[in-house]
Protein backbone atom coordinates (compact mmCIF):
# COMPACT_ATOMS: atom_id res chain seq x y z
CA UNK A 1 0.00 0.00 0.00
CA UNK A 2 1.98 2.98 -1.49
CA UNK A 3 0.65 6.24 -0.23
CA UNK A 4 0.83 9.72 -2.22
CA UNK A 5 2.78 11.69 0.32
CA UNK A 6 2.71 14.90 -1.43
CA UNK A 7 1.53 17.68 0.45
CA UNK A 8 -1.36 18.55 -1.74
CA UNK A 9 -2.74 14.99 -1.94
CA UNK A 10 -2.70 15.10 1.95
CA UNK A 11 -4.65 17.71 2.82
CA UNK A 12 -7.72 17.04 -0.33
CA UNK A 13 -7.40 13.61 1.40
CA UNK A 14 -7.86 14.63 5.16
CA UNK A 15 -11.09 14.32 6.69
CA UNK A 16 -13.40 16.99 6.86
CA UNK A 17 -13.28 18.39 10.28
CA UNK A 18 -9.73 18.04 10.07
CA UNK A 19 -9.93 20.07 6.25
CA UNK A 20 -12.64 23.03 7.76
CA UNK A 21 -9.84 23.55 10.68
CA UNK A 22 -7.10 23.99 8.03
CA UNK A 23 -9.71 26.52 5.99
CA UNK A 24 -10.44 28.44 9.24
CA UNK A 25 -6.70 28.94 9.95
CA UNK A 26 -5.98 30.21 6.29
CA UNK A 27 -8.49 32.76 6.45
CA UNK A 28 -7.52 33.72 9.59
CA UNK A 29 -3.93 33.78 8.60
CA UNK A 30 -5.00 36.01 5.56
CA UNK A 31 -6.88 37.96 7.86
CA UNK A 32 -4.40 38.60 10.38
CA UNK A 33 -1.48 39.40 7.78
CA UNK A 34 -4.14 42.12 6.14
CA UNK A 35 -4.43 43.62 9.40
CA UNK A 36 -0.72 43.24 9.85
CA UNK A 37 0.20 45.57 6.69
CA UNK A 38 -2.78 47.96 7.22
CA UNK A 39 -1.44 48.55 11.06
CA UNK A 40 2.02 48.65 9.85
CA UNK A 41 0.97 51.52 7.24
CA UNK A 42 -0.92 53.40 9.63
CA UNK A 43 1.38 53.61 12.78
CA UNK A 44 4.28 54.35 10.48
CA UNK A 45 2.08 57.11 8.94
CA UNK A 46 1.03 58.58 12.28
CA UNK A 47 4.96 58.20 13.53
CA UNK A 48 5.58 60.86 10.15
CA UNK A 49 3.08 62.68 11.00
CA UNK A 50 4.25 63.58 14.62
CA UNK A 51 7.42 64.06 13.64
CA UNK A 52 6.13 66.74 10.87
CA UNK A 53 3.74 68.44 13.34
CA UNK A 54 6.35 68.58 16.52
CA UNK A 55 8.37 70.85 13.88
CA UNK A 56 6.19 72.98 12.77
CA UNK A 57 4.83 73.54 15.73
CA UNK A 58 8.08 74.17 17.92
CA UNK A 59 9.41 75.92 14.36
CA UNK A 60 8.46 79.33 16.52
CA UNK A 61 5.35 80.18 14.14
CA UNK A 62 1.90 81.48 15.54
CA UNK A 63 -0.35 79.47 17.05
CA UNK A 64 -2.87 81.10 15.48
CA UNK A 65 -2.00 80.70 12.31
CA UNK A 66 -1.30 76.78 12.90
CA UNK A 67 -4.83 76.74 14.00
CA UNK A 68 -6.13 78.18 10.98
CA UNK A 69 -3.70 75.84 8.57
CA UNK A 70 -4.89 72.48 10.19
CA UNK A 71 -8.62 73.96 10.47
CA UNK A 72 -8.44 74.39 6.79
CA UNK A 73 -7.02 71.10 5.81
CA UNK A 74 -10.00 68.73 7.05
CA UNK A 75 -9.59 65.42 9.21
CA UNK A 76 -6.20 66.51 11.11
CA UNK A 77 -5.05 63.38 12.66
CA UNK A 78 -2.50 62.61 15.59
CA UNK A 79 -0.75 65.31 17.33
CA UNK A 80 -2.26 67.80 14.87
CA UNK A 81 -5.40 66.84 16.24
CA UNK A 82 -4.78 67.39 19.60
CA UNK A 83 -4.01 70.44 19.44
CA UNK A 84 -6.67 71.82 16.74
CA UNK A 85 -9.20 70.27 19.84
CA UNK A 86 -7.35 72.14 22.62
CA UNK A 87 -6.39 75.11 20.68
CA UNK A 88 -10.38 75.47 20.28
CA UNK A 89 -11.23 74.81 22.90
CA UNK A 90 -9.17 77.31 24.65
CA UNK A 91 -10.10 80.52 22.18
CA UNK A 92 -13.80 79.47 22.67
CA UNK A 93 -13.71 80.01 26.82
CA UNK A 94 -11.46 82.82 26.40
CA UNK A 95 -13.41 84.85 24.58
CA UNK A 96 -16.23 84.48 27.39
CA UNK A 97 -16.29 87.20 29.43
CA UNK A 98 -15.76 86.68 33.14
CA UNK A 99 -14.23 83.73 33.20
CA UNK A 100 -11.32 82.48 35.61
CA UNK A 101 -7.86 80.73 33.70
CA UNK A 102 -8.26 78.04 35.93
CA UNK A 103 -11.39 77.22 33.59
CA UNK A 104 -9.81 77.94 30.80
CA UNK A 105 -6.96 75.42 31.30
CA UNK A 106 -9.09 73.08 32.30
CA UNK A 107 -11.86 72.89 29.51
CA UNK A 108 -8.43 72.88 27.09
CA UNK A 109 -6.90 70.25 28.72
CA UNK A 110 -10.34 67.87 28.78
CA UNK A 111 -11.28 68.63 25.19
CA UNK A 112 -7.40 67.51 24.85
CA UNK A 113 -7.77 65.06 26.92
CA UNK A 114 -10.50 62.93 24.90
CA UNK A 115 -8.88 63.90 21.78
CA UNK A 116 -6.29 61.80 23.15
CA UNK A 117 -7.84 58.68 24.28
CA UNK A 118 -9.44 58.78 20.60
CA UNK A 119 -6.39 58.96 18.69
CA UNK A 120 -4.47 55.85 20.68
CA UNK A 121 -7.75 53.81 20.51
CA UNK A 122 -7.87 54.55 16.78
CA UNK A 123 -4.22 53.00 16.84
CA UNK A 124 -4.82 50.37 18.85
CA UNK A 125 -7.60 48.60 16.79
CA UNK A 126 -7.04 45.07 15.63
CA UNK A 127 -4.10 44.24 18.15
CA UNK A 128 -6.42 42.45 20.35
CA UNK A 129 -8.01 40.34 17.29
CA UNK A 130 -3.62 39.88 16.45
CA UNK A 131 -3.45 38.97 20.27
CA UNK A 132 -6.15 36.51 19.62
CA UNK A 133 -4.95 35.00 16.82
CA UNK A 134 -1.44 34.46 18.36
CA UNK A 135 -3.17 32.91 21.46
CA UNK A 136 -5.62 30.44 20.08
CA UNK A 137 -4.75 30.00 16.50
CA UNK A 138 -2.29 27.14 18.04
CA UNK A 139 -4.71 25.21 20.04
CA UNK A 140 -6.88 25.36 16.86
CA UNK A 141 -4.50 23.20 14.90
CA UNK A 142 -3.85 21.34 17.89
CA UNK A 143 -7.86 20.65 17.66
CA UNK A 144 -7.34 19.65 13.78
CA UNK A 145 -4.13 17.20 14.55
CA UNK A 146 -5.88 15.61 17.91
CA UNK A 147 -9.10 15.34 15.45
CA UNK A 148 -7.21 13.71 12.97
CA UNK A 149 -4.96 11.15 15.26
CA UNK A 150 -8.46 10.29 16.71
CA UNK A 151 -9.95 9.16 13.46
CA UNK A 152 -6.64 7.89 11.97
CA UNK A 153 -6.53 5.18 15.08
CA UNK A 154 -10.37 4.62 15.12
CA UNK A 155 -9.67 3.22 11.81
CA UNK A 156 -6.94 1.27 12.69
CA UNK A 157 -8.84 -0.82 15.41
CA UNK A 158 -10.41 -2.13 12.96
CA UNK A 159 -8.03 -3.89 10.99
CA UNK A 160 -5.84 -6.68 12.55
CA UNK A 161 -2.70 -6.18 11.27
CA UNK A 162 -1.79 -2.38 11.76
CA UNK A 163 1.06 -1.74 9.51
CA UNK A 164 3.02 1.54 9.25
CA UNK A 165 1.78 2.65 5.99
CA UNK A 166 -1.61 2.71 7.50
CA UNK A 167 -1.01 4.90 10.31
CA UNK A 168 1.92 7.90 8.76
CA UNK A 169 -0.56 9.25 5.82
CA UNK A 170 -2.85 10.57 8.74
CA UNK A 171 -0.90 11.24 11.23
CA UNK A 172 0.64 13.30 8.72
CA UNK A 173 -1.93 15.32 7.09
CA UNK A 174 -3.14 15.71 10.89
CA UNK A 175 0.12 17.56 11.58
CA UNK A 176 -0.60 20.22 8.71
CA UNK A 177 -2.79 21.55 11.06
CA UNK A 178 -1.04 21.82 14.09
CA UNK A 179 1.74 23.30 10.90
CA UNK A 180 -0.61 26.00 9.70
CA UNK A 181 -1.77 26.80 13.43
CA UNK A 182 1.84 27.84 14.48
CA UNK A 183 2.22 29.69 10.83
CA UNK A 184 -0.83 31.64 11.20
CA UNK A 185 0.17 32.56 15.06
CA UNK A 186 4.03 33.82 14.94
CA UNK A 187 3.65 36.16 13.13
CA UNK A 188 0.79 37.41 14.92
CA UNK A 189 2.58 37.27 18.19
CA UNK A 190 5.30 38.77 16.53
CA UNK A 191 3.42 41.82 15.02
CA UNK A 192 1.12 42.32 18.47
CA UNK A 193 4.06 42.86 20.61
CA UNK A 194 5.51 45.20 18.10
CA UNK A 195 2.57 47.34 17.42
CA UNK A 196 1.36 47.22 21.30
CA UNK A 197 5.27 48.95 21.72
CA UNK A 198 4.70 51.61 19.13
CA UNK A 199 1.35 52.34 20.12
CA UNK A 200 2.92 52.61 23.94
CA UNK A 201 5.58 55.16 22.51
CA UNK A 202 3.38 57.47 20.42
CA UNK A 203 1.02 57.99 23.65
CA UNK A 204 3.49 58.36 25.29
CA UNK A 205 4.83 61.01 22.44
CA UNK A 206 1.19 62.97 22.61
CA UNK A 207 1.21 62.81 26.50
CA UNK A 208 4.18 65.00 26.66
CA UNK A 209 3.14 67.07 23.78
CA UNK A 210 -0.38 67.68 25.38
CA UNK A 211 1.49 68.84 28.98
CA UNK A 212 3.97 70.66 27.05
CA UNK A 213 1.15 72.63 25.14
CA UNK A 214 -0.70 72.87 28.13
CA UNK A 215 2.00 74.62 30.13
CA UNK A 216 2.59 76.75 26.93
CA UNK A 217 -1.40 78.17 27.28
CA UNK A 218 -0.59 78.56 30.95
CA UNK A 219 2.31 81.23 30.13
CA UNK A 220 -0.06 82.79 28.00
CA UNK A 221 -3.62 82.83 30.34
CA UNK A 222 -1.12 84.48 33.17
CA UNK A 223 0.75 86.76 31.01
CA UNK A 224 -2.40 88.61 30.45
CA UNK B 1 -15.93 42.21 7.36
CA UNK B 2 -16.04 42.23 3.72
CA UNK B 3 -16.32 46.12 4.03
CA UNK B 4 -13.45 46.49 6.46
CA UNK B 5 -11.53 43.87 3.74
CA UNK B 6 -12.79 46.43 1.04
CA UNK B 7 -11.23 49.00 2.96
CA UNK B 8 -8.02 47.65 3.16
CA UNK B 9 -7.73 46.11 -0.52
CA UNK B 10 -4.50 47.04 -0.94
CA UNK B 11 -3.29 45.23 2.44
CA UNK B 12 -5.33 42.19 1.51
CA UNK B 13 -4.28 41.65 -1.43
CA UNK B 14 -0.94 41.63 -0.65
CA UNK B 15 -1.73 39.34 2.36
CA UNK B 16 -3.24 36.65 -0.45
CA UNK B 17 -0.36 37.00 -2.73
CA UNK B 18 1.96 36.14 0.32
CA UNK B 19 0.10 33.17 1.00
CA UNK B 20 -0.25 31.88 -2.37
CA UNK B 21 3.70 32.43 -2.66
CA UNK B 22 4.26 30.52 0.18
CA UNK B 23 1.92 27.75 -0.26
CA UNK B 24 3.63 27.32 -3.70
CA UNK B 25 6.95 27.46 -2.44
CA UNK B 26 5.69 24.38 -0.19
CA UNK B 27 4.28 22.19 -2.78
CA UNK B 28 7.45 23.03 -4.84
CA UNK B 29 9.79 22.37 -2.46
CA UNK B 30 8.34 19.48 -0.49
CA UNK B 31 10.04 17.05 -2.86
CA UNK B 32 12.91 18.42 -2.46
CA UNK B 33 12.62 17.81 1.69
CA UNK B 34 12.58 14.31 1.64
CA UNK B 35 15.32 12.68 3.77
CA UNK B 36 18.65 11.62 1.71
CA UNK B 37 20.44 8.48 2.36
CA UNK B 38 23.84 8.89 3.12
CA UNK B 39 26.30 6.27 1.34
CA UNK B 40 30.02 5.56 2.11
CA UNK B 41 31.98 5.27 -0.62
CA UNK B 42 35.37 2.75 -0.11
CA UNK B 43 37.26 5.34 -2.33
CA UNK B 44 37.08 8.11 0.08
CA UNK B 45 39.63 6.18 2.37
CA UNK B 46 43.47 8.03 1.61
CA UNK B 47 46.37 4.89 1.70
CA UNK B 48 49.22 6.41 4.03
CA UNK B 49 52.57 4.66 5.11
CA UNK B 50 54.73 5.87 7.73
CA UNK B 51 58.74 7.02 6.41
CA UNK B 52 61.89 7.29 8.31
CA UNK B 53 63.15 11.48 8.07
CA UNK B 54 66.28 10.04 7.37
CA UNK B 55 65.77 7.64 5.13
CA UNK B 56 63.87 10.03 3.12
CA UNK B 57 66.51 12.39 2.90
CA UNK B 58 69.41 10.44 1.66
CA UNK B 59 66.24 9.13 -0.95
CA UNK B 60 65.82 13.17 -1.99
CA UNK B 61 69.45 13.67 -1.88
CA UNK B 62 69.64 10.52 -3.74
CA UNK B 63 67.20 11.57 -6.56
CA UNK B 64 69.16 14.93 -7.04
CA UNK B 65 72.12 13.00 -7.85
CA UNK B 66 70.31 11.32 -10.71
CA UNK B 67 68.70 14.29 -11.68
CA UNK B 68 71.83 15.62 -12.30
CA UNK B 69 73.75 13.04 -13.87
CA UNK B 70 70.70 12.92 -16.03
CA UNK B 71 71.28 16.68 -17.21
CA UNK B 72 75.12 15.92 -17.98
CA UNK B 73 74.17 12.75 -20.05
CA UNK B 74 71.31 14.61 -22.27
CA UNK B 75 73.88 17.75 -22.61
CA UNK B 76 76.54 14.93 -24.05
CA UNK B 77 74.03 13.86 -26.31
CA UNK B 78 73.06 16.63 -27.68
CA UNK B 79 76.40 17.60 -28.23
CA UNK B 80 76.82 14.59 -30.20
CA UNK B 81 73.51 14.79 -32.23
CA UNK B 82 74.66 18.15 -33.44
CA UNK B 83 78.31 16.98 -34.82
CA UNK B 84 75.94 14.38 -36.91
CA UNK B 85 73.74 16.62 -38.25
CA UNK B 86 76.62 18.88 -39.55
CA UNK B 87 78.01 16.13 -41.23
CA UNK B 88 75.19 14.45 -42.74
CA UNK B 89 74.33 17.92 -44.26
CA UNK B 90 78.09 18.31 -45.97
CA UNK B 91 77.57 15.20 -47.69
CA UNK B 92 73.96 15.81 -48.82
CA UNK B 93 75.55 18.51 -50.67
CA UNK B 94 78.31 16.59 -51.67
CA UNK B 95 76.01 14.32 -53.34
CA UNK B 96 73.38 17.14 -55.22
CA UNK B 97 76.44 18.75 -57.16
CA UNK B 98 77.21 15.05 -58.54
CA UNK B 99 73.33 14.28 -59.66
CA UNK B 100 73.56 17.98 -61.67
CA UNK B 101 76.63 16.91 -63.17
CA UNK B 102 75.51 13.23 -64.35
CA UNK B 103 71.73 14.91 -65.08
CA UNK B 104 73.27 17.11 -68.15
CA UNK B 105 75.42 14.13 -69.55
CA UNK B 106 72.69 12.24 -69.72
CA UNK B 107 70.57 15.13 -71.64
CA UNK B 108 73.24 15.54 -73.79
CA UNK B 109 73.56 11.91 -74.97
CA UNK B 110 69.71 11.61 -75.56
CA UNK B 111 69.49 14.64 -77.90
CA UNK B 112 71.72 12.74 -80.24
CA UNK B 113 70.29 9.69 -79.67
CA UNK B 114 66.67 11.16 -80.81
CA UNK B 115 67.95 12.76 -83.99
CA UNK B 116 69.21 9.28 -85.08
CA UNK B 117 66.10 7.50 -84.48
CA UNK B 118 63.66 10.39 -85.67
CA UNK B 119 65.47 9.43 -89.10
CA UNK B 120 65.16 5.92 -89.02
CA UNK B 121 61.55 6.28 -88.22
CA UNK B 122 60.86 8.24 -91.55
CA UNK B 123 61.71 5.25 -93.63
CA UNK B 124 60.06 2.62 -91.57
CA UNK B 125 56.31 4.71 -91.31
CA UNK B 126 56.54 4.60 -95.40
CA UNK B 127 57.25 0.57 -95.41
CA UNK B 128 54.64 0.66 -92.87
CA UNK B 129 51.64 2.11 -94.76
CA UNK B 130 52.27 0.39 -97.81
CA UNK B 131 51.99 -3.53 -96.02
CA UNK B 132 48.87 -1.62 -93.83
CA UNK B 133 47.08 -1.56 -97.22
CA UNK B 134 47.30 -4.81 -98.17
CA UNK B 135 46.47 -6.14 -95.13
CA UNK B 136 43.01 -4.30 -94.24
CA UNK B 137 41.82 -5.89 -98.25
CA UNK B 138 42.62 -9.34 -97.03
CA UNK B 139 40.76 -8.70 -93.68
CA UNK B 140 37.81 -7.16 -95.18
CA UNK B 141 37.03 -10.55 -97.21
CA UNK B 142 37.46 -12.21 -94.12
CA UNK B 143 35.43 -10.32 -92.17
CA UNK B 144 32.59 -10.62 -93.94
CA UNK B 145 33.21 -14.67 -94.22
CA UNK B 146 33.13 -14.29 -90.40
CA UNK B 147 30.17 -12.95 -89.96
CA UNK B 148 27.94 -15.22 -91.96
CA UNK B 149 28.86 -17.68 -90.28
CA UNK B 150 28.24 -15.92 -87.41
CA UNK B 151 24.40 -15.57 -87.84
CA UNK B 152 24.17 -19.03 -88.67
CA UNK B 153 25.90 -20.24 -85.25
CA UNK B 154 23.54 -17.55 -83.52
CA UNK B 155 20.38 -19.13 -84.63
CA UNK B 156 20.81 -22.21 -83.60
CA UNK B 157 22.34 -21.48 -80.35
CA UNK B 158 18.56 -19.30 -80.03
CA UNK B 159 16.78 -22.43 -80.48
CA UNK B 160 18.59 -24.15 -77.86
CA UNK B 161 18.69 -21.85 -75.46
CA UNK B 162 14.17 -21.91 -75.90
CA UNK B 163 14.23 -25.71 -75.82
CA UNK B 164 16.44 -25.47 -72.82
CA UNK B 165 14.47 -22.84 -70.68
CA UNK B 166 11.15 -24.44 -71.15
CA UNK B 167 12.57 -27.56 -69.82
CA UNK B 168 14.61 -25.64 -66.36
CA UNK B 169 10.63 -24.24 -66.20
CA UNK B 170 9.24 -27.19 -65.90
CA UNK B 171 11.37 -28.50 -63.34
CA UNK B 172 11.07 -25.44 -61.16
CA UNK B 173 7.57 -26.09 -61.39
CA UNK B 174 7.89 -29.46 -59.79
CA UNK B 175 10.25 -28.55 -57.43
CA UNK B 176 8.42 -25.88 -56.13
CA UNK B 177 5.30 -27.96 -55.54
CA UNK B 178 7.39 -30.42 -53.67
CA UNK B 179 8.79 -27.26 -51.46
CA UNK B 180 5.67 -25.97 -50.71
CA UNK B 181 4.17 -29.59 -49.96
CA UNK B 182 6.91 -30.35 -47.73
CA UNK B 183 7.11 -26.86 -45.93
CA UNK B 184 3.01 -27.45 -45.24
CA UNK B 185 3.87 -30.70 -43.64
CA UNK B 186 6.27 -29.16 -41.51
CA UNK B 187 3.83 -26.69 -40.29
CA UNK B 188 1.33 -29.01 -39.64
CA UNK B 189 3.72 -30.62 -37.47
CA UNK B 190 4.95 -28.06 -35.41
CA UNK B 191 1.43 -26.85 -34.64
CA UNK B 192 0.35 -29.92 -33.27
CA UNK B 193 4.10 -29.76 -31.58
CA UNK B 194 3.01 -26.15 -29.90
CA UNK B 195 -0.59 -27.20 -29.02
CA UNK B 196 0.79 -30.10 -27.11
CA UNK B 197 2.99 -28.04 -25.17
CA UNK B 198 0.29 -25.42 -24.66
CA UNK B 199 -2.28 -28.57 -23.28
CA UNK B 200 1.13 -29.17 -21.25
CA UNK B 201 2.07 -25.77 -19.65
CA UNK B 202 -2.26 -25.22 -19.11
CA UNK B 203 -2.28 -28.46 -17.04
CA UNK B 204 1.10 -28.10 -15.52
CA UNK B 205 -0.42 -24.30 -14.89
CA UNK B 206 -3.74 -25.85 -13.49
CA UNK B 207 -2.08 -28.05 -11.06
CA UNK B 208 0.14 -25.86 -9.60
CA UNK B 209 -3.26 -23.21 -8.88
CA UNK B 210 -4.54 -26.17 -7.57
CA UNK B 211 -2.05 -26.91 -5.31
CA UNK B 212 -1.44 -22.77 -4.16
CA UNK B 213 -5.50 -23.12 -3.69
CA UNK B 214 -5.23 -26.17 -1.33
CA UNK B 215 -2.12 -24.57 0.57
CA UNK B 216 -4.06 -21.27 1.07
CA UNK B 217 -6.81 -22.86 2.12
CA UNK B 218 -5.21 -25.42 4.29
CA UNK B 219 -3.58 -21.82 6.20
CA UNK B 220 -6.53 -20.57 6.05
CA UNK B 221 -8.58 -23.28 7.95
CA UNK B 222 -5.09 -23.18 9.98
CA UNK B 223 -5.31 -20.09 11.36
CA UNK B 224 -9.42 -20.58 11.95
CA UNK B 225 -8.39 -23.42 14.05
CA UNK B 226 -6.06 -21.73 16.04
CA UNK B 227 -8.66 -18.70 16.54
CA UNK B 228 -11.00 -20.82 17.80
CA UNK B 229 -9.32 -22.75 19.97
CA UNK B 230 -7.31 -19.45 21.74
CA UNK B 231 -11.09 -18.36 21.88
CA UNK B 232 -12.72 -21.75 23.35
CA UNK B 233 -9.86 -21.61 25.94
CA UNK B 234 -10.91 -18.20 26.77
CA UNK B 235 -14.15 -18.64 27.42
CA UNK B 236 -13.47 -21.49 29.33
CA UNK B 237 -10.57 -19.39 31.68
CA UNK B 238 -13.95 -16.75 32.10
CA UNK B 239 -16.12 -19.87 33.87
CA UNK B 240 -13.30 -20.66 35.81
CA UNK B 241 -12.84 -19.91 39.12
CA UNK B 242 -9.38 -20.44 41.44
CA UNK B 243 -10.08 -23.40 43.93
CA UNK B 244 -9.21 -22.62 47.62
CA UNK B 245 -6.79 -24.96 47.91
CA UNK B 246 -5.04 -25.51 45.15
CA UNK B 247 -1.64 -24.15 44.24
CA UNK B 248 -1.14 -21.98 41.34
CA UNK B 249 0.39 -22.28 37.89
CA UNK B 250 -1.24 -25.66 37.61
CA UNK B 251 -2.03 -27.20 34.25
CA UNK B 252 -4.05 -30.15 33.07
CA UNK B 253 -5.19 -31.35 29.68
CA UNK B 254 -8.97 -32.24 28.96
CA UNK B 255 -10.46 -34.14 26.38
CA UNK B 256 -13.76 -32.20 25.35
CA UNK B 257 -16.72 -33.45 22.90
CA UNK B 258 -18.53 -31.18 21.37
CA UNK B 259 -21.87 -30.88 18.97
CA UNK B 260 -21.44 -28.96 15.76
CA UNK B 261 -23.67 -26.37 17.99
CA UNK B 262 -21.03 -25.79 20.58
CA UNK B 263 -22.25 -27.76 23.33
CA UNK B 264 -20.44 -29.86 25.42
CA UNK B 265 -20.80 -33.21 25.01
CA UNK B 266 -18.69 -34.58 27.66
CA UNK B 267 -15.54 -33.37 29.41
CA UNK B 268 -12.98 -35.45 30.59
CA UNK B 269 -9.34 -35.01 32.69
CA UNK B 270 -6.70 -36.46 29.84
CA UNK B 271 -4.13 -35.75 31.91
CA UNK B 272 -4.32 -34.66 35.48
CA UNK B 273 -2.64 -31.77 37.50
CA UNK B 274 -2.01 -33.48 40.16
CA UNK B 275 -4.33 -31.58 42.24
CA UNK B 276 -7.98 -33.17 42.54
CA UNK B 277 -10.16 -29.89 43.62
CA UNK B 278 -8.52 -28.34 40.62
CA UNK B 279 -9.00 -30.64 37.78
CA UNK B 280 -12.47 -30.61 39.21
CA UNK B 281 -13.07 -26.79 38.62
CA UNK B 282 -11.70 -27.25 35.29
CA UNK B 283 -14.03 -29.67 35.01
CA UNK B 284 -17.11 -27.61 35.78
CA UNK B 285 -15.96 -24.64 33.88
CA UNK B 286 -16.08 -26.41 30.42
CA UNK B 287 -19.30 -27.06 31.48
CA UNK B 288 -20.66 -23.67 32.79
CA UNK B 289 -18.73 -22.46 29.45
CA UNK B 290 -20.88 -24.40 27.07
CA UNK B 291 -21.83 -23.76 24.29
CA UNK B 292 -18.69 -23.31 22.83
CA UNK B 293 -17.17 -21.18 20.23
CA UNK B 294 -17.40 -23.22 17.47
CA UNK B 295 -16.67 -22.26 13.26
CA UNK B 296 -19.67 -22.74 11.33
CA UNK B 297 -17.61 -24.83 8.55
CA UNK B 298 -18.58 -28.17 9.00
CA UNK B 299 -15.10 -29.58 7.65
CA UNK B 300 -13.16 -27.64 9.81
CA UNK B 301 -15.68 -28.54 12.29
CA UNK B 302 -14.45 -32.21 12.67
CA UNK B 303 -11.15 -30.85 14.15
CA UNK B 304 -13.25 -29.94 17.18
CA UNK B 305 -15.29 -32.81 17.78
CA UNK B 306 -13.01 -34.22 19.68
CA UNK B 307 -10.52 -31.82 20.63
CA UNK B 308 -7.70 -32.20 23.27
CA UNK B 309 -6.69 -29.05 25.34
CA UNK B 310 -4.59 -27.73 27.78
CA UNK B 311 -5.75 -25.77 30.14
CA UNK B 312 -3.19 -23.04 31.55
CA UNK B 313 -4.66 -20.76 33.63
CA UNK B 314 -3.42 -17.11 32.92
CA UNK B 315 -2.10 -18.20 29.49
CA UNK B 316 -4.66 -16.23 27.65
Amino acid sequence: MQHDMSILSLITNASFMVQMVMLGLLTVSVISWTMIIQKWQILKKAKQEANLFERRFWSGADLVDLYKALTQRKNAQGMASIFEAGFREYAKLHKQPGIISEAVLEGAQRAMRVTLNREVERAESGLPFLATVGSTSPYVGLFGTVWGIMNSFRALGQVEQATMSMVAPGIAEALIATAMGLFAAIPAVIAFNRFSYSVERLESRYDGFMEEFSNLLNRQVHNQ
Amino acid sequence: MIEWIKENSIAFTIAVILHLLFIGALLFNWEYDKPKQIVLKQGDVIQTTAVDANSFNAKIEQIEQQKKAEQQRKAAEARKKKALKEKKHREELKRKEEQKRKKAEAARKKEQQRKAALLKEKKLKEQKLKEKKLREKKLKEKKRKEAEKKAAEEKRKKEQARKKAEAQKAEEKKRKEAEQKRIAEQKRKEEQRRKAEAEKKRQAELRRQQERERAERERLSRGIVNKYVALIAQKIERNWRQPLDAPRNLQCKIDIRLRSTGEVVSVKIAESSGNASFDRSVETAVRRASPLPVPKDSVIFKEFEVMRLRFEPGSH
